[in-house]
């Protein structure tokens, strides 16, 4: 069975297609994923507003791991992604072979929603992702 | 603050013990400490006790420190558990130099302890996501691969390489097979480092830490019990600091890294500077961050680090040894233990104690340690400069 923790926490759906649910700061307008209570910024309480993050960024830096955090398959692709808002996120890459070969620093990303793993009881666990702007599945 | 010296180190090997428990792990090291500080256990007033695993790997969650100090023959005094992930054992020292400094106690110990090894190693890894976000961990995210993403970084941006990250296995595994301590002990070649599998790309297997079981311990008190206790010349404890990361904006880039900062703390502390260090021990949990170790401590400027190995200036017979001890990658990396390894390879160095891996003459000794990972920097940074 799939099961989607992450939804609504991380991302939302709108029309059938996800984006990161992040939050931006009223007073110094710092944007952060996941949300948070206080700015990180210039920490301040109750200041930061929930926003809708855009769908596309960039790889910052990747790696290809072989061995895995548990429950995961190898081998697969993880990265730090730079959304035009400023958060730098991490998050694992599908879409394209887990190989050094398929992606570089600068490339351009888009959100999905993909299995991140199954779990002890052998659940499809779904989650939010990245792929290659182009890439034609998950 | 009063003046804190160190007057006695000890270990337990690193290694896998599968037929060891945790007091097994922690007696040796501590009586091996008591022993070479020619004291009484009943001088030991205070104990600081770190402990990063144990309560996943044996359900032993809470009172780790009492019941290993129990098992020791050490009762009736302040026992205090700390928790700091890799830097753990770091910060039982930083409690235990504390009470000594703070006029509270004269004589103090710190005790680093980690099992790890499980029949199943499947179970350990597991194990060790813990000291992540755990947010983070079931996004897929391993240790490995933070590594691996940073010196990626490092790659494309001062263009190091992957022969050059092997160089550093090869000078620490050299390091490590004079260690008797060591859990790895066959010097690598470049060759074989690189033909090792992939772990996380452009980390291959022999370039990182792997799991083992360990324990070290250090005896620290003021200067005026030492005179009376020590037979061994004692070893200041010049800084001592603690800090954790801290929010930076995306865009910023000149603020320094929380392991800069907290090495910039401890060398105003000591007096000193990165040039007066003789030697040091870094946290090197996968050996090429060592190359990024040597530019936050000051030892080069940005982006110098892969010239430095290139130049030898970090073998025991550089100009400025670092991890004479064989580091995590060699040594072993039992989590709690070594932040207390690390010190009791300086205390050795500086005493002219270290046998094979002895440095020339060194006189300043710095240790740096890191621990466990908040959103995408270490969680908590620790230095510790230790002079003759």
């Amino acid at each position: 069975m799939k099961i989607f923790p992450q939804e609504n926490t991380y991302y939302r759906l709108r029309n059938g297609k996800p984006y990161l649910i992040g939050s931006k700061c009223r007073y110094c307008d710092y944007v952060a994923f996941p949300r948070k209570v206080v700015c990180p910024a210039c920490v301040t309480k109750g200041s930061m507003e929930e926003v809708e993050l855009s769908q596309r960024g960039k790889i910052d830096t990747f790696s290809v791991l072989h061995i895995g955090a548990p429950g995961f398959a190898v081998p697969y692709i993880v990265a730090y992604v730079v959304l035009p808002e400023g958060p730098r996120i991490f998050s694992m890459v599908s879409g394209c072979e887990p190989s050094e070969k398929s992606l570089e620093i600068g490339a351009e990303v888009e959100l999905i929603v993909d299995k991140l793993r199954d779990d002890e009881q052998d659940n499809e666990v779904m989650g939010y992702k990245f792929r290659p702007v182009g890439a034609e599945s998950g | 603050m009063r003046k804190v010296v160190v007057i006695g180190i000890g270990m337990h090997p690193f290694g896998k013990f599968l037929d060891k428990s945790l007091p097994d792990l922690a007696r040796v090291a501590v009586w091996n400490a008591i022993e070479d500080a020619s004291i009484s256990p009943r001088d030991i007033e205070v104990a600081y006790v770190g402990n990063s695993l144990a309560g996943l790997v044996t359900g032993q969650e809470g009172v780790r420190g009492q019941v290993v100090l129990r098992d020791a023959g050490l009762g009736g005094i302040p026992i205090i558990n700390v928790e700091n992930a890799c830097a753990s054992g770091t910060t039982a020292f930083r409690g235990a130099w504390l009470e000594v400094a703070s006029g509270a106690y004269d004589v103090a110990l710190a005790l680093g302890v980690e099992k790890l090894c499980l029949p199943r190693t499947a179970d350990s890894i597991k194990i060790l996501a813990a000291d992540s976000e755990i947010r983070l961990r079931d996004l897929g995210f391993q240790f490995t691969a933070y590594y691996a993403m940073k010196l990626r970084g490092h790659m494309e941006k001062y263009g190091w390489t992957k022969v050059q990250f092997a160089k550093v296995v090869e000078k620490n595994s050299y390091n490590g097979s004079l260690n008797p301590y060591a859990q790895h002990r066959t010097p690598l070649t470049v060759e074989q480092v690189l033909n090792s599998r992939l772990v996380a790309e452009p980390l291959h297997l022999y370039m990182c830490s792997s799991i083992g079981d360990g324990a070290a311990a250090a005896i620290l008190c003021t200067e005026e019990k030492a005179r009376r206790f020590a037979s061994k010349p004692s070893i200041e404890v010049a800084a001592c600091v603690l800090r954790s990361s801290m929010f930076r904006h995306p865009s910023d880039t000149t603020t320094p890294t929380t392991v800069t900062l907290a090495a910039n703390y401890a060398y105003e502390q000591a007096g000193l500077g990165p040039q007066d260090v003789n030697l040091a021990e870094v946290h090197d949990a996968m050996a090429p961050a060592e190359l990024y170790h040597y530019e936050e401590l000051g030892f080069c400027e940005k982006g110098g680090g892969a010239q430095m190995i290139e130049e030898g200036r970090t073998k025991i017979t550089g100009d400025i040894p670092v991890n004479p001890s064989g580091g995590l990658a060699a040594k072993g990396h039992p989590i709690a233990a070594t932040g207390l390894a690390q010190v009791a390879e300086i205390v050795w160095q500086l005493r002219g104690e270290a046998g094979k891996r002895q440095v020339e003459n060194p006189k300043v000794g710095l240790v740096q340690t890191s621990g466990g990972l908040v959103e995408d920097d270490t969680a908590t940074a620790g230095i510790v400069i230790l002079k003759r």
